[in-house]
């Protein structure tokens, strides 16, 4: 038998767990404060710099970011490509994964199997599926313009032109998002099946089903996939590293922000240049981060005020 | 034919064309790897390899010194392993079942630094290990997996913590336990399954990140197989068919992996979505 503790002991106990807590944390919250509020705060300072590593560090006020606006012609391009694969590969991935989810869904026995062989290419090394998808897409050896070929379609050139190379890239994309059709799956098996049977006995067909039932219940879990998609495709890097000789496509028509920045920083060696730039795109993603959340008010909903 | 039965055929018949579309460039990785050089440029393509090249494996493991470079890979990993599942669990722990102040504004942070694409700090963390004069090695790519082991890790342990019942913990405290017992001896042991698919994404992590080893590591002898591949591939008299061998040699680990632990990606990557 426990014997009821007094209050001495309690307070004691508080204390204890006030402690605890704060050491469990610990290791992360210093994680957090050295690699990322150090980094972002470092970042800010250098960012007013024009330091390059072998020359020494001079203050030059906003004159990164002058040069960003006013002048930088790769900025505005890099911004416009960026801009481009992101909402491109965040719409595609949905819809499609979005889609296969549902196929699945109602596949009964063979779907363990089918889910396997969709999540597959999600472990694949986004190095290894770049190099393989930029070989099948190669104009004049590659298997996708051969097997369009048979059906009479002429040679396209793919990852090998400015205005092709973003939509393959979105493509590319599309294929290594199996985990977005696992989380859609399982989120679908929560959708009651006697809400579906309702609209069933009132006649409505899979449209309605799907536009009444089970898109308004899976929203959450599509606004998660959303946000997952978008911050991932920001930091798409390695899938414009291997085209061409220097990277960045043809004609740096794939010259996505990350890239820019490790260009500026490794290759140019402008690394107060970089940190301006790095900034920058701090601001624009929490600001679409925001209205990200913000717009999601009006179209997911939580059952029964469950907390997002 | 009734309706039921044609909806399954076609249910079933694009699930086998998206099957087939998702696992082609897999193939394809594969059946290059086996093939000589006038083999793989000859058009129209060769789709299944008669005589199977093994030899370019040999070749890319021993002459481009592949080998060295998975061992190299697997003194990053081991490490990192260890960091992640010591010290997410600790945090995810903290989070899940302490009460303690400020914890609400702690976890929304840890959660912030999710939606914070790391490429915004790249650069001043490089800056930042330069200064130690610590890059070229492999600390700046083990180090901060032993603070926190990824805002993520701790947001799916918690997650799973989350749905283990707190009775266990309390009559745990009646019987005298402090929060470091509890946390090894009683809620450990529970999310096995959990932790074990956070070092399964880990593993997967480290061995397919191309931007923090390519930034970090500069000599050769300290590639891993993602730099060897890279470097392999952006050299010009490298032929294709051993450009394929290398790539197939950073898939196998990935996939067998992924094949191994299938029940806990599946599970762990739920856990995620579905609990927001």
């Amino acid at each position: 038998m426990t014997t009821l503790k007094k209050p001495a002991s309690y307070r004691s106990y508080n204390r204890r767990r006030i402690w605890a807590g704060y050491g469990f944390i610990s290791p992360a919250i210093l994680g957090i404060l050295l690699f990322t509020m150090a980094p972002l705060l470092y970042s800010l300072y250098l960012s007013f710099t024009n330091w390059t590593v072998l020359a020494p560090k001079k203050w030059i006020g906003l004159a990164n970011y002058r040069k960003i606006f006013m002048e930088d012609y790769f900025f505005v391009k890099s911004l416009k490509a960026t801009a481009y694969y992101s909402i491109g590969s965040v719409v595609a991935i949905i819809v499609v994964c979005f889609f296969i989810a549902l196929l699945l869904n109602s596949a009964g026995r063979a779907k363990a199997f089918f889910r396997a062989a969709f999540y597959l290419p999600t472990v694949v090394p986004v190095l290894a599926g770049a190099i393989v998808w930029v070989w099948m897409f190669n104009v004049d050896f590659g298997i996708v313009n051969y097997v369009l070929g048979l059906f009479g379609i002429d040679k396209q050139p793919w990852v090998g032109a400015p205005d092709s190379v973003i939509p393959s890239l979105i493509f590319i994309a599309v294929w290594g998002a199996g985990n977005v059709i696992v989380i859609f799956m399982a989120g679908m098996q929560d959708v009651p099946k006697q809400l579906l049977e309702a609209v069933e006995i009132d006649g409505g067909g899979w449209w309605r089903k799907l536009r009444s039932v089970t898109i308004p219940l899976m929203s959450p879990v599509i606004f998660y996939n959303i946000i997952l998609a978008f911050i991932n495709s920001l930091t798409a890097f390695t899938q414009t590293y291997v085209l061409g000789r220097n990277g960045g496509g043809p004609n740096d028509s794939a010259l996505f922000y990350a890239f820019l920045i490790y260009r500026e920083a490794f290759k140019n060696q402008n690394m107060g240049y970089a940190c301006a730039l790095a900034m920058v795109l701090f601001v624009i993603v929490g600001v679409f981060t925001y209205l990200l959340f913000r717009l999601s008010a009006s179209w997911v909903h939580y059952e029964g005020g469950r907390k997002g | 034919m009734n309706y039921r039965v044609r909806g399954r055929i076609a249910v079933y018949s694009l699930l086998v064309l998206f099957a087939f579309l998702f696992l082609f460039p897999i193939y394809w990785i594969l059946r290059s790897s086996l093939l000589d050089f006038g083999e793989i440029m000859s058009y129209p393509p060769i789709l299944f390899p008669s005589a199977l090249r093994v030899e370019n494996y040999d070749e890319v493991l021993n002459r481009v010194d592949f080998l060295q470079y998975i061992l190299n890979t697997f003194i990053i990993i081991v490490p990192v392993l260890v960091g992640v599942g010591l010290t997410s669990s600790l945090a995810a722990f903290g989070f899940a079942r302490i009460e303690f102040p400020l914890k609400d504004f702690w976890f929304s942070l840890v959660i912030m630094t999710i939606l914070l694409p790391s490429i915004v700090t790249l650069v001043p963390t490089y800056m930042g290990w330069t200064e130690l004069h610590l890059t070229n090695s492999y600390l700046p790519l083990i180090l901060p997996a032993f603070f926190g082991g990824g805002a993520f890790n701790i947001f799916l342990l918690r997650q799973f913590l989350l749905t283990i019942p707190r009775d266990l913990d309390e009559s745990a405290v009646m019987d005298g336990a402090g929060f470091f017992t509890i946390y090894s001896r009683v809620i450990m042991p529970l999310v096995r399954p959990a932790l074990v698919a956070v070092l399964l994404f880990t593993f997967v992590g480290v061995w397919n990140d191309f931007l923090g080893q390519l930034v970090y590591l500069n000599d050769q002898d300290k590639y891993t197989v993602a730099l060897g591949l890279s470097t392999l591939r952006s050299n010009l008299t490298s032929p294709m068919h051993l450009i394929m061998a290398g790539t197939m040699i950073m898939v196998v680990p990935a996939v067998v992996v992924f094949l191994i632990g299938q029940r806990y990606f599946t599970e762990g990557i739920a856990t995620t979505g579905i609990k927001g």
